[in-house]
């Protein structure tokens, strides 16, 4: 056995907190260690270059680095085995950067903590076997679930690669939150003239299937094989027969608010979601409906030409077999009534910026036309909240929703535009425009007249007069006082919060969320469409907060992820799983339900014992299933179960030299 | 048959009336209200510091008292002697720490098992807002009030939760139930100004000022509260102006009293009340 170890310097990350030669000498006085080196920048070419000849010169055949986190440049040093022809397992990562140089002061110390860490290493490696990855086929078909703006673009990049798509949405119409919008920032283009396009494109595509008005059911299987459950909600309308004509939609006496108009119009029971619905096929929302809740009326069915009306129909299950997921499941706004302050809830004029944003669209509740809910009257004077329910730790959420800053200035342009003597005010705590053009924009808003007033808002109030308007008190920050202004609407900028489903789909995915309930990618910096479970991917804004342009980008990242495992055809697994020596394993079983994947099974084996086979149940892993979590191994009472790469002997010979 | 705990202001003012407009209509409503046997000072002030426990004592023992007299809660009319008993009561609710020392020095074991009422919350989930209504002989048609709460009331809305502190129709409810027409109007929820009259007059006068105009424009012809201090400042506020000037600050108890017939009418019905409970006793018996 030869042992090779390696410091790193990390520029001055590690050097400057820790005495790297120190750290050298000291391990290199340990058994098997033939040689040390400390490196400026290993993970470089020239640090791997030195590794790779000293690898060669000294006929090392196990290397131990100390350097940053193993997350950030395990690969790399893999990789430089690999080419080597050695087994990647055998090397060896002490991170004396994340635990060490970063968070410590005192150098000295600190040099004591890197030895004893890369010693520790040492030892482990000491016990290190050869690993070997599994290859696994991959089914080449992808399940996109969510069909807004970045469902319909992974969708439509995958398809365009040739491979298979299916494009899930609980909605009885894909086009998303995006479909609500009016125009779009900074350029103000009309969202549904560039959105209605893709969704058209989507539904037509040769390689996308849509399933609307279904959600995710069940989940299970691992990358390159996942077997999904979709339930098809019954539509009561059938979709071969349906031509669409919207005659049951004209006759249905049954009217409720319109959730996509924000209840400021009111739709039937049977009906679109809005008029550029894909696919343009009508709903029966049974909740509703006078047939469902009285068993009369009948009217759709009476009606329609095709006979397509089934009052029968029943929820569909669906099974498929894929390859990738992509999460595109989007957010929910947040109902600002906890605010009390602001009156929402209380006071019909004091809305949200999507209920404004309807209102403001042309094939909105009111064709374009601003009104004010109490009395129908054209607002003269605006006032916009921002943050209402963002950056608030107190009585909201502590994030901040990203999008607010821009489409408040976009509707006060808007306003400006269409009628030119509202007037705007802004209470903003900062105006945020990080991104292309959008400062431009921001002081395009400004010049066309809108009052920025950066201070918050304290109260919301009716003013008790004849027309029923409100006082909104606040904090002008620029003059350091209290002020008031008489406002005939007020306009909240809402807060981007998760679906409220959002929990319960990633348990069925097996993906984490933040705090804040969007879902975490696998590394904030270098790996932001990934998640923990291979194969599952993130796009839009269910992994946080952004605009459209990002969330675009962001699920073409998905889509170019899915298409290389495509590509491939088939997936490594990760050969650090649970392993079972089957002489000592007992077969209690206690290890199955401690699983969180599901790997375990029992296995029956034949032994031959006193002259006689006889067969004996063991547990058997499916190791692309398994995470290599540990449980089984710490909870095994005959120490049958180990993981490779963190055998019982290697974590024991880590405490020993300590 | 409530506990009642008058409190130092309500009872050295007796001659406003308050009280005795409370117990009046009470028990015209058919609800019983018997003075604790003893009582103190609640303490007037909320302690605010963490380790105050002293500021806590008497007022755990009224609420103490109330239990010991097996009373089903105990009533309040002054919104401070309401705020300090109610947030007292919730301390000791949820403190264990106050628990230990209280009990410790008053050597009694209270855990915050007595609840506390104010007369309007007693009109809401005890008598109803449709008994009151139904009770009103001469509604007020031409009276357009405003009703204001006071910060005792309102805030901190966790501890109180009376009404909605941002928004609260509690008293515009019992306004309504009256036949007149309760008025909005901004300010409603602010501050009075509370003891700065004591030592900076000019800030509560401002404070108030703002809310009595801002109520008459709206159009109110009297404002009502249940908080001694602010009719204090409401009233001081408007000190300097002609009477015909001035917008008439009462305690809520005057306009029920005379939706409901005025005193007599409400001591013959509470003395009725009293008669067919004794009967109804002593049948039972």
């Amino acid at each position: 056995m030869k042992i090779g170890v390696f410091i790193c310097w990390c520029g001055s990350n590690i050097k400057n907190m820790v005495d790297v030669e120190r750290v050298a000498e000291a391990t290199g006085k340990m058994p098997h260690v033939v040689y040390t080196q400390d490196v400026q920048y290993l993970c470089s070419e020239v640090g791997q270059s030195d590794i790779g000849n000293a690898i060669d010169e000294h006929q090392l055949d196990r290397v131990v680095i100390g350097a940053c986190s193993p997350r950030m440049h395990e690969t790399t040093f893999q990789q430089l085995m690999n080419r080597k022809g050695l087994n990647p397992y055998y090397v060896e990562i002490a991170n004396i950067r994340e635990h060490c140089s970063w968070v410590h002061t005192d150098k000295a110390k600190a040099t004591v903590k890197a030895i004893d860490l890369v010693k520790k290493a040492v030892a482990k490696s000491y016990y290190a076997v050869p690993l070997h990855a599994e290859s696994l086929p991959v089914n080449k078909r992808a399940l996109v679930i969510g069909g807004g703006i970045a469902g319909i673009q992974a969708a439509l990049d995958i398809a365009d690669a040739g491979y298979p798509v299916d494009l899930l949405e609980k909605e009885s119409s894909i086009g998303g939150k995006m479909a609500q919008f009016d125009k779009t920032f900074p350029t103000l283009d009309c969202s549904a003239c560039i959105l209605t396009p893709k969704m058209v494109e989507a539904a037509t595509h040769e390689n996308i299937t849509l399933h609307t008005y279904s959600e995710l059911e069940d989940v299970s299987g691992y990358v390159g094989n996942f077997h999904v459950t979709i339930r098809k909600r019954a539509t009561s309308v059938d979709e071969e027969r349906c031509t669409g004509c919207g005659e049951c939609v004209t006759k249905c006496p049954a009217k409720v608010d319109n959730e996509f108009d924000q209840g400021h119009s009111k739709r039937k029971a049977i009906y679109t979601l809005f008029a550029q619905a894909v696919p343009n096929k009508p709903v029966l929302d049974r909740k509703n409906c006078i047939y469902f809740k009285t068993g009369k009326c009948g009217v759709c069915k009476k009606i329609c030409p095709t006979d397509a009306i089934n009052y029968e129909m029943e929820d569909q299950l669906i099974e498929n077999d894929y390859g990738a997921i992509i999460v595109a499941t989007g957010f929910e706004l947040n109902e600002p009534t906890h605010l009390g302050e602001y009156h929402y809830g209380h006071h019909p004029d004091v809305i949200t910026s999507l209920e404004l944003e309807r209102m403001l669209n042309a094939s909105g509740p009111t064709q374009g036309k601003m009104y004010r809910p109490s009395n129908g009257k054209e607002p003269k004077r605006i006032v916009f909240i921002q943050c209402a329910g963002s950056r608030d730790r107190h009585d909201g959420n502590s994030y901040c929703s990203k999008v607010c800053c821009l489409y408040t200035a976009k509707h006060t342009i808007l306003l400006n535009e269409k009628f030119p003597d509202t007037e705007s005010y802004v209470f903003y705590i900062d105006v945020r425009t990080a991104g292309k053009n959008y400062e431009e924009f921001y002081e395009r808003a400004r010049q066309m007249g809108a009052n920025y007033l950066r201070g918050h808002v304290s109260k919301v109030e009716p003013l008790g007069d004849s027309d029923n308007r409100l006082l909104v008190r606040g904090y002008d920050g620029s003059l350091g006082e209290q002020t008031e202004i008489e406002a005939d609407l007020v306009v909240l900028a809402t807060s981007i919060e998760p679906q409220q489903g959002a929990k319960k789909l990633a348990g069925m995915l097996g993906i984490s969320s933040d705090r804040n309930g969007f879902y975490s990618e696998a590394h904030a910096k270098l790996k932001p469409v990934e998640t923990q479970t291979q194969g599952v991917y993130l796009a839009g804004v269910c992994q946080g907060p952004k605009d459209i342009p990002e969330a675009v980008s962001q699920a073409s990242g998905t889509a170019a992820k899915a298409i290389v495992l495509f590509n491939r055809g088939q997936v490594k697994g990760v050969p650090t799983t649970a392993m079972v020596d089957e002489e000592l394993c007992s077969g209690c079983m206690q290890c199955k339900p401690v699983c969180p994947y599901e790997a375990i099974s029992q296995e029956m084996i034949t032994e031959r014992a006193h002259g006689k086979a006889r067969q004996r149940p063991v547990a058997s892993i499916n190791r692309a299933l398994c995470q290599g979590c540990g449980a089984c191994a710490g909870l095994c009472r005959s120490g049958a179960m180990d993981i490779g790469g963190f055998t019982g002997r290697q974590l024991l010979a880590e405490v020993d030299t300590l | 048959m409530l506990g009642y705990y008058p409190g130092c202001t309500v009872r050295a003012q007796k001659e406003d009336g308050f009280e005795q407009e409370s117990l009046a209509i009470l028990a015209a409503l058919g609800i019983k209200a018997q003075e604790l046997e003893e009582w103190e000072c609640c303490g007037a002030v909320y302690p605010m510091a963490q380790d105050e426990y002293v500021g806590l004592l008497a007022s755990v023992r009224a609420l103490n008292q109330t239990e010991k007299e097996e009373k089903d809660g105990l009533l309040t009319l002054c919104s401070a002697c309401y705020h300090v008993l109610k947030r007292v009561n919730v301390r000791m609710k949820n403190d264990e720490e106050a628990q230990k020392r209280v009990g410790n020095y008053l050597e009694m074991d209270y855990k915050g098992q007595t609840e506390v009422y104010h007369l309007m919350e007693v009109l809401r989930d005890m008598v109803g807002m449709n008994s009151l209504k139904e009770a009103v002989t001469e509604p007020l048609k031409n009276e357009k009030i405003a009703s204001y709460y006071g910060c005792l009331f309102l805030r901190p809305q966790k501890e109180i939760n009376l009404v909605d502190g941002e928004n609260p129709q509690l008293m515009e409810d019992i306004v309504r139930a009256l036949g007149a027409e309760p008025v909005t109007y901004p300010y409603s929820t602010d501050c009075c100004g509370s003891y700065h009259t004591c030592q900076e007059e000019g800030v509560s006068r401002q404070m108030s000022l703002k809310l009595v105009e801002s109520a008459r424009r709206a159009g109110a012809t009297q404002m009502i509260t249940a908080c001694p201090l602010c009719k204090y400042n409401l009233e001081k506020c408007q000190e300097s102006m002609e009477k015909e000037e001035k917008l008439p600050i009462h305690y809520m108890t005057v306009p029920i009293v005379k939706a409901m017939g005025g005193m007599k009418t409400l001591e013959r019905k509470g003395e009725a009340h009293a008669y067919s409970a004794e009967n109804s006793s002593q049948s039972s018996a």
